[in-house]
């Protein structure tokens, strides 16, 4: 039994019956729930994702540290704000050339399924050529060119199926062991249909062409570089734990309560980025507290001290940062469970008056009959 | 301590203390003298006015902070600051452990323009042989010596990273039985002759025992020693920053990241379990307040990287670092003092040759 209020839809006279048969239905599944696999996978999401954040940000430093033939780090996601899928970072070399990059932290086996998403990318990005000229650049662009980064275990075997599959991008491979870059290609299993050269040298020496960057220097300065992490804090499309890192690292003490204002924030979300609009900080920002709100990690302070609250009791920022991973554990894994329960009410509701036993929901549970 | 009305710099201020202890110290700590060195930047001066009662004494400033004492009480604690070079002040102080950490050693802590001189190990091992070669009857009373390959071999476990306190009549002997057998070398010294009693450690504090010439005579020599590398060290500390650049290369304002990082070069390959050891020991201090959070890790050789934050300042700075060395890259507001103050706990807890450099892209090897 349990007090849920029976939808409207639930007959007069129907509601007692609708909570027994809603009640048996949700112990049953949240019986079933595997809350202990669906917790560690919730935490393996959170580390795919910073094994993402830092990939890009392996990726991006040896262009903030220096400018490797003139490219500069540009911008993080571009292309984001119009909700088209996008690349991870843009680069910008100041005579027109750019490059488009997309991180891949792990290759899955069916690597084909990447090379097609990076070919629709690599076409959203050309349609959009005009929008990054007039937003982004303030000038034409002279010369596109489009990587793949990964991590050096993966490298293999994205470079093959690029190759094979004929495409066009560059793969550049980050050792985060030992804080290398550097832009490889392996050599493919067979040639693609589509070289333009048919002795194998020439056709090595297309493949060559194709798979490394067009400025030669670029390759040179590449090879092997050494970079770092730090670049890359706010990614406006990545998780919402990840991203309200930012909130963790805004935050200030006051008292014993560690609180943050959205001035902060704003402070630190334009900061750590480069080339958003004010109108997209502000955004991030509200998408920030919003979310913070929504895990219970930010409550509003009626307190001048400051405009929000970190709903913890800790203060150190190491132990806070654990507060919102399992804040936002907790709340997704009550997501799904919320989940079962309106898929219980659903299910009950619509059968209400047609079904008079539970064992007829297919759900496995014994009726009350077979009970006794 | 009282000081006769003058206009003194750092070396005629030293003069008073030395030829009139009596008029100038009082009392039972009046006997000890303690000197601490710090690395300074534009601003300690107001720094300074903001948070103490200051007072100018012509090139030497009084500053007066206040401490609560063993029975409650508050009390004034009194020290004198001068400026032994540019960039680096002297701190001198007749007061107790407890007032100085309650009143002087807070100073820092919160402070972008100062910040603790850290003694290179190497440099430290300088120190000392200035001062037994100097003295062929100095006495070591007192030493803690650690592990550091790179300075010393060992014929017992050269592997094992220890760490050796020692107090006893034969430390001269002692330290150097430690390090032919331990390969371990001093970062804490106490000696003791005839006239003399001063005790050094890597973190820029001297304390004199013994007010007289020859003390201050070893105390200036020892510090003329190190000086040019301790300003080389707030010079790359200076340099290690993140700043955005304007371009305009259209009709747009573009902004492209110019970073200037560091790199702390280890002496000897450090693993995972040392570089935890080492957040833990930052965690636990008194002294320190870093957090490490966004920390990646892998277990074997080290793989390790972290955002590092410290509290007391705000600093934001991210670290990577392999077996070899450790990157830093700066994030918000990344002043000198912090990285100094980092540095100086890893030279103190994790590795006592580290060497920290403004990084220079290089390819790989």
């Amino acid at each position: 039994m349990t007090n849920v209020d029976p939808p409207n839809s639930v007959p007069e006279g129907q509601e007692t019956k609708f909570r027994g048969l809603y009640g048996k239905c949700v112990h049953h599944k949240l019986q079933e729930f595997p809350e202990t696999s669906k917790r560690e996978d919730l935490r393996e999401e959170i580390d795919i994702q910073r094994n993402h954040r830092k990939l890009i940000s392996y990726s991006i430093f040896p262009f903030a540290q220096d400018d490797p033939a003139g490219y500069k780090f540009l911008k993080a996601e571009p292309l984001e704000e119009l909700g088209v899928p996008n690349f991870d970072f843009l680069l910008w070399n100041l005579d027109g050339s750019v490059i488009f990059g997309e991180a891949k932290s792990s290759i899955p086996d069916n690597a084909t399924k990447v090379v097609n998403q990076l070919e629709d990318r690599k076409e959203i990005a050309e349609d959009h050529q005009d929008y990054i000229e007039e937003e982004y650049l303030g000038s034409e662009i002279n010369h596109m060119e489009f990587v793949v980064a990964t991590y050096v275990n993966h490298g293999d075997k994205i470079a093959k199926e690029i190759i094979e599959e004929g495409a066009e991008f560059i793969t550049w491979v980050v050792d985060a062991h030992s804080d290398t870059l550097w832009v490889r290609h392996a050599r493919p299993t067979a040639f693609p249909d589509n070289l333009e050269a048919e002795q194998p040298d020439a056709m090595l020496e297309e493949l060559e062409r194709r798979h490394t960057h067009d400025i030669s220097s670029l390759n040179g300065e590449l090879d092997r570089v050494t970079t770092s992490f730090g670049q890359a804090d706010v990614l406006p499309t990545s998780i919402i734990v990840d991203r309200l890192r930012v909130v963790v690292q805004a935050r200030r003490v006051e008292g014993r309560h560690p609180c943050v204002d959205r001035e902060d924030i704003r402070e630190y979300v334009a900061e750590s980025s480069l080339n958003y609009t004010e109108e997209r900080v502000e955004e991030i920002v509200n998408d920030l507290i919003e979310g913070g709100e929504n895990i219970n990690f930010l409550s509003e302070w009626e307190d001048d001290r400051a405009g929000f609250k970190i709903v913890s009791n800790y203060t150190a920022k190491d132990d806070l940062e654990q507060v919102l991973e399992d804040k936002w554990i907790d709340w997704r894994i009550e997501g799904k469970k919320d989940e079962l329960r309106e898929e219980c009410e659903d299910r009950v509701a619509a059968e209400i008056g047609k079904q008079s036993q539970l064992s007829k929901y297919g759900l496995g549970v014994p009726d009350d009959g077979d009970e006794e | 301590m009282d000081i006769p009305e003058g206009e003194y710099n750092l070396k005629e201020f030293c003069r008073v203390i030395i030829d009139s202890p009596e008029t100038v110290l009082s009392g039972y700590h009046g006997q000890r003298i303690k000197s601490y060195l710090y690395l300074s930047d534009d601003g300690w001066r107001d720094y300074l006015d903001r948070h103490y009662q200051t007072e100018d004494l012509g090139q030497i400033t009084k500053f007066v902070g206040e401490y609560r004492n063993r029975k409650g009480a508050e009390q004034p604690a009194e020290f004198y600051v001068g400026e032994y070079k540019d960039d680096l002040q002297m701190v001198v102080t007749a007061e107790t452990e407890e007032a100085i950490r309650q009143a002087l050693l807070p100073i820092s802590q919160h402070s972008d323009c100062l910040s603790p001189m850290p003694i290179m190990t190497e440099d430290f091992q300088t120190m000392n042989e200035i001062v037994l070669s100097s003295y062929d009857d100095m006495r070591i009373s007192e030493f803690k010596s650690k592990r550091v390959p790179s300075l010393a071999d060992a014929r017992t476990r050269p592997d094992v990273d220890r760490e050796i306190e020692y107090k006893g009549i034969d430390g001269r002997e002692r330290l150097n039985e430690f390090r032919e057998e331990y390969g371990v070398v001093p970062t804490r010294i106490q000696y003791e002759h005839e006239n003399v009693s001063i005790r050094i450690d890597t973190s820029g504090k001297f304390t004199l025992e013994t007010i007289n010439q020859e003390s201050f005579n070893i105390l200036f020599e020892l510090l003329s020693e190190v000086v040019v590398n301790v300003l080389e060290l707030l010079d790359v500390a200076n340099s290690i920053k993140f700043e955005k650049r304007e371009v305009m290369p259209g009709n747009l304002k573009i902004q492209v990241p110019e970073v200037s990082s560091g790199e702390i070069h280890f002496d000897q390959q450090v693993t995972l379990m040392q570089a935890e050891n080492f957040i833990r020991g930052t965690k636990i201090s008194n002294d320190l307040n870093f957090s490490f959070t966004d920390v990646t890790k892998q277990a074997g050789s080290l793989d390790f990287s972290a955002q590092v934050t410290d509290e007391n300042r705000g600093s934001l700075f991210n670290v990577s670092a392999t077996e070899e060395s450790m990157r830093i890259v700066p994030k918000h507001d990344c002043s000198f003092p912090s990285l100094v103050e980092f540095y100086l706990a890893v030279i103190q807890m994790l590795d006592g040759g580290a060497r920290m450099k403004l990084y220079e892209s290089h390819q790989a090897a």
